[in-house]
């Protein structure tokens, strides 16, 4: 009954801002618009009387189609890959074939360059040319967006209307995190619990030559990078560490309380002033002091820089997302062929007496809002998009290509990929993974966990080193209980949009200077350090951050 | 009085008669600058106003001088100042004279061949991006593992922190800068140096006139106007200048005099997203520049030099 | 005997003199092409020891695998007639800017001269930023065209106050004085005079103007996103050295960022380079002194 009721409230509404939209459309569009806009008022409104009369449902069915041709705009990243073009390719078209011609959709995809996203996303919306969906991986700048006025509400009940399998996959999420300022208007793509693609690899032959063995935690590392330079043999390597803050983990209290790791543990921002942090940084100083780590780890501002170190065999310690086309190991053979490889496991980060902590992902991939000046046949478009990349058959074609083509199936039913496939089917370098990430971050088989990873290890194993990566995925299981998130904030901290620039500046100034300075002077360091971060503006952004807590406004 | 005026009136409409062909030539370039340069300056609004991107210049809210009060009571805002205005100045005192010392210099080279080499060489770094000459000053003059400082090591001598200390990093910032600028800019100096008159050179010679007396009282004479517009045109720029010079070449242990107010609008602009604070910033880059841009040439004029405008 | 001597003293001083002179250029000069012998070494060389910084000025395991990928890439070779194209009509459109606008200004009787002047020059230091300027080309329908590239940039500031005060001191009041009696029209005098007395400048600008439209990428980076196709030679190489490089956000992504092999990276640098720079000694013919007064015996 209740149930009815709501429904009937949401038709109302339905229509009325229908009307409001069109009514909109007139005063700002151009003439030749308004006949589209106001047919658009006079069908919506016919087809929902007849929905009210039907009683079943708030929203229009369009599974047979729209009447007329609805432009879909998704956005794509554009990572520059050589001889591809993200906007139009075989799986542009195949999109249009088999979805867009469907539904009397025709699917338009507009490239953000993922350099400059930010700016492209600015200046498609300020001429009005965004695509239909605003996305980010990020959730301060999606909030960043939000606070441009850039997106519009959104209706759970209509996702779960046009797009019933992707709801269903993601509700949770959807309703868990999807709000901001008491509404709706943020949607997600899932992200499996699979990120042991990331892993650090110890030089095994380095630790042969000391007789030592691979290190278990920081007390075990810190002597081992001592042999090492007794031996003559280099050094923990090192970088800058300049952006998403998760170095303190391992120096974490476990099972801390809720909100003192709400106040300090942000990705966007160094926690300068917190225990964890002190401690990170006594072992830095201690580290560069005793010459274990790279005496200008403060000049590795890249991935590049830091693994030409390795390489070169200036430091037995590197840390990389794995991926079955990587060149690291083969490079680094070819400078130093004795090189052996070990996994390196996360406790060997953790002092001792602090558990093995890492951060744990959000369970959401990319963030996703609906572009605010989004018609209800556009958004309505957008969600049977979601709806049909979320068919399984759909995705394993996006993801894998075409069978006899771009891979075979092997008697796991998993695909093997034809590697020297050079067709009009190739996927893009990183295997169409930036259209259907709108979905999905990474490969799964629903519950079938051994199947996913045997399918994961295929694209993220290093072929000859695949050991690599089932230490990784071990310890990854083994410690997940010790993974942690970031808390979330479901309001805009205003403070910490204006200083995360200036406190990533001087994060960078102040942590090289603490670690760099003598191990004697370190604590006054630290000291006058804490204090120019504060009043950089940090200050205020705990200050907010506790206003939110105390409001309970975050999760 | 009146009929005065209105003979002064008449004489420059016949003046402005005579001259329409002038301004015919005008219409083409002005039009160009009304719509491509003016026509989005319009988006200096933003410094006025909360500007949001969707509702665009003519709806974000108006907020006064708001953004402005907001910079300049930034903390760094006057270190921001302080470092645009010591690194442009320090760059300016050898960036200005040096590419006429080039021009002079390479005018006294008569080996046509020689000549020819060593100025396309000389030029070559103006074609490389900050992003790379960065990394390849890292790798000549960085402390642990620099070309140049292995080299200073080998002739037994003491390794030199070029980059990695704050004074040292100051005096390499502004040589990387000169050294990548003067071949180019000697250019233009080149190209004034060929409108000199050669009879003004042949009669130096019969007054007994050597090489030295020739460069200061026929050549320099001759390119002096065009040093006097670019030192002008340089000076308006003090507050401004390269973003991508300063970040290059900077690193995390030296930042005494990294912060400058071009960083400062990427921090703001492209870091941040917040699109007001950094058109206001720019905008009072350009007003200190534009006030410089006219003092220097009231300077200029008082001096008997034509000045720029 | 003692005058004598002071021409012997004086040859040997100055013979001194102009050794010091090649010295310090030739010097000077070898500093300028080390970076380009660095990348050079580079591109040449194997890339397990280019990323593990093991090249500086010598090629290690020498490979031109690199080139032969460049040179087959037939968007590369697009792009390098895309960049041809702009930076001609570019050029030709610029110095059309610039002549039109630096005569007139550069006579002192032109009423209005000041006033225009300072419009002109207000332009080099007032911008209206990144995103009016999209909305600009957009609402002129720029957007994925070639113009976008060519007409935006083409007035500049800074080249047409050069070339003013370069006309100021180089023409003399008396030969414009005496094309006034002959009766010649101020188009004519432009034509006549003007240009043919101006090559070493008008060489020196068109120089900048197409070194500056060939390097430039950050426009083409906005306003050519459809039309992948009329990506700039420039554009193209940010896309391979920088832009896939970045790894900003990997951690908030959580994956692998392909990047491409350092030694294509410095291929094609050089292969940026290198057609832009050979314009040069075609300019520095216009640089030797007398071309003026040549032209005004004529």
């Amino acid at each position: 009954m209740c149930n009815r009721w709501k429904k009937i409230i949401t038709t109302v509404l339905v229509s009325a801002m229908t009307m409001g939209m069109a009514a909109c459309g007139n005063s700002n569009e151009e003439a030749a618009n308004d006949t589209s806009a106001g047919k658009l008022a006079q069908e919506q409104e016919s087809e929902v009387t007849e929905g009210v009369e039907s009683e079943t449902t708030a929203y229009t069915d369009y599974s047979g189609g729209f009447e007329s041709t609805v432009t879909l705009q998704i956005p794509v990243f554009d990572r520059a890959y050589e001889g591809w073009d993200v906007t139009d390719n075989y799986y542009t078209d195949w999109v249009q074939r088999e979805f867009g011609d469907k539904y009397n959709i025709d699917v338009e995809f507009v490239a953000i360059a993922r350099s400059s996203q930010v700016q492209d996303y600015m200046q498609l919306l300020a001429s009005g040319q965004a695509p239909d969906i605003i996305f980010h991986y990020d959730m301060p700048q999606m909030l960043s967006y939000y606070g441009e006025a850039s997106m519009q509400p959104i209706d759970f009940e209509e996702i779960a209307f046009y797009a019933p399998t992707y709801w269903n996959n993601m509700s949770e999420t959807i309703n868990m995190y999807g709000q901001v300022g008491g509404e709706n208007y943020f949607f997600f793509a899932d992200r499996p619990d699979a990120a042991y693609n990331f892993m650090t690899v110890i030089r095994q032959d380095w630790l042969d030559a000391v007789n030592m063995e691979v290190p278990q935690n920081l007390e075990e590392m810190n002597e081992v990078l001592a042999a090492w330079k007794e031996a003559g043999l280099g050094n923990g390597g090192g970088r800058l560490i300049s952006n998403s803050f998760i170095y303190d983990y391992p120096y974490r209290n476990f099972e801390m309380d809720e909100k003192e790791h709400a106040l300090y543990s942000d990705l966007a921002v160094a926690a300068f002033t917190w225990e964890p942090t002190y401690r990170y940084l006594k072992n830095m100083n201690y580290q560069y002091n005793n010459g274990l780590i790279d005496t200008e780890f403060y000049l590795n501002t890249d991935d590049q820089s830091t693994q030409a170190d390795f390489v070169a065999g200036h430091s037995g310690i590197f840390g990389f997302y794995s991926s079955n086309n990587s060149t690291i190991i083969e490079s680094l053979l070819q400078n130093a062929p004795e090189a052996k490889l070990s996994y390196l496991p996360v406790s060997a980060n953790a002092p001792a007496d602090c558990k093995p902590q890492s951060r744990a992902y959000w369970p959401f991939g990319m963030i996703m809002g609906i572009n605010q000046d989004c018609t209800d046949e556009e958004r309505a478009a957008v969600w049977m998009y979601m709806e049909w990349l979320s068919q399984p058959e759909n995705l394993f074609c996006f993801q894998n290509g075409i069978e006899g083509e771009n891979y075979t199936l092997d008697e796991e039913g998993l695909p093997v990929v034809n590697t020297d496939y050079d067709g009009e089917s190739k996927l893009s370098p990183n295997n169409n993974k930036d259209y259907w990430c709108l979905v999905a971050e990474s490969v799964t088989y629903g519950d079938d966990e051994a199947k996913t990873y045997e399918a994961n290890k295929r694209l993220w194993a290093i072929p000859g080193y695949e050991y690599l990566l089932d230490d990784s995925y071990s310890d990854y299981q083994a410690v997940a209980e010790y993974r942690t998130t970031d808390a979330l904030f479901n309001v805009v901290l205003n403070s910490l949009n204006d200083y995360k620039a200036e406190l990533t500046e001087q994060w960078k100034a102040l942590y090289v200077k603490c670690v760099m300075a003598s191990e004697a002077d370190f604590d006054a360091v630290y000291e006058e350090a804490c204090q120019t971060y504060l009043d950089a503006g940090y200050q205020e952004v705990l200050d907010e951050k506790q206003e939110a807590i105390d409001a309970g406004n975050y999760r | 009085m009146a009929e005065n005026a209105k003979r002064n009136n008449k004489h420059l409409l016949k003046r402005m008669s005579r001259q329409w062909q002038l301004y015919v030539l005008l219409m083409i370039p002005l039009a160009f600058a009304l719509l491509f340069k003016y026509g989005a300056m319009i988006g200096l609004v933003a410094a006025f106003q909360d500007y949001k991107v969707v509702k665009g210049f003519w709806d974000s809210k108006w907020v006064g001088f708001e953004v402005f009060r907001k910079i300049f009571s930034m903390k760094n805002f006057g270190l921001a100042v302080r470092n645009t205005l010591l690194l442009n100045l320090l760059t300016l005192l050898f960036n200005f004279p040096m590419p006429i010392i080039l021009a002079l210099l390479l005018n006294e080279v008569k080996n046509v061949v020689y000549k020819k080499v060593t100025q396309t060489l000389l030029y070559l770094p103006h074609f490389l991006s900050f992003v790379i000459i960065g990394a390849i000053a890292y790798q000549m003059f960085g402390v642990n593992s620099g070309v140049v400082n292995n080299l200073i090591e080998h002739l037994g001598g003491q390794r030199i922190p070029f980059l990695q200390e704050d004074m040292h990093w100051l005096f390499t910032y502004v040589l990387v800068n000169v050294w990548q600028s003067m071949g180019w800019g000697s250019i233009i100096y080149l190209a004034a140096i060929a409108g000199v008159n050669p009879e003004l050179y042949e009669a130096a010679t019969i007054d007994g006139a050597n090489r030295f007396h020739k460069i200061i009282y026929v050549t320099l004479p001759c390119i002096k106007s065009t040093a006097v517009t670019l030192l002008i045109m340089n000076l308006g720029k003090v507050m401004g200048g390269s973003f991508e010079s300063v970040y290059a070449l900077r690193n995390a242990a030296t930042t005494e005099f990294t912060t400058t107010i071009p960083v400062l609008i990427y921090q703001f602009g492209i870091m941040g997203g917040k699109f007001s604070e950094s058109t206001a910033m720019g905008l009072f880059q350009s007003v200190v520049g534009v006030v410089l841009v006219l003092v220097s040439d009231f300077a200029a004029k008082k001096l008997g030099e034509e000045g720029l405008i | 005997m003692d005058k004598s001597g002071r021409i012997i003293s004086s040859n040997v001083s100055s013979k001194i003199a102009s050794m010091l002179i090649y010295l310090f250029i030739g010097l000077a000069a070898l500093t300028c092409v080390i970076p380009f012998i660095h990348i050079l070494a580079k591109s040449v060389s194997e890339e397990a020891y280019v990323i593990a910084n093991k090249v500086f000025l010598w090629p290690k395991g020498f490979d031109l695998d690199a080139y032969r990928k460049v040179l087959g890439d037939a968007s590369i070779i697009r792009s390098f007639f895309v960049s041809v194209v702009i930076t001609v009509i570019f050029t030709v459109i610029g110095m059309l800017i610039t002549l039109c606008a630096a005569y007139p200004l550069s006579r002192k009787n032109l009423i209005g001269r000041k006033g225009i002047t300072m419009l002109c020059m207000i332009t080099m230091y007032f911008s209206g930023g990144m995103i009016p300027e999209y909305l600009l080309v957009n609402s002129l329908g720029m957007l994925d065209t070639i113009w976008s590239l060519v007409l935006p940039l083409a007035f500049s500031a800074y080249n047409l106050l050069i070339m003013k005060t370069s006309l100021q001191t180089s023409i003399p009041e008396s030969l414009l004085e005496s094309a006034y009696l002959d009766g010649a029209s101020e188009f004519c005098i432009l034509g006549r005079i003007i240009i043919p007395l101006s090559k070493p400048i008008i060489a020196t600008l068109t120089l900048f103007y197409a070194v500056g439209r060939w390097n430039a990428y950050s426009d083409a980076l906005f306003y050519i996103k459809k039309n992948v196709d009329l990506r700039p030679l420039q554009l193209k190489l940010y896309n391979l050295v920088i832009a896939s490089t970045e790894s900003i956000q990997d951690t908030v992504e959580g994956a692998a960022q392909l990047t491409n092999p350092e030694v294509l990276k410095a291929a094609s640098v050089i292969f940026a380079t290198v057609p832009i720079i050979c314009i040069y000694p075609f300019i520095q013919k216009y640089f030797v002194q007398g071309t003026m007064i040549g032209s005004v015996k004529e």
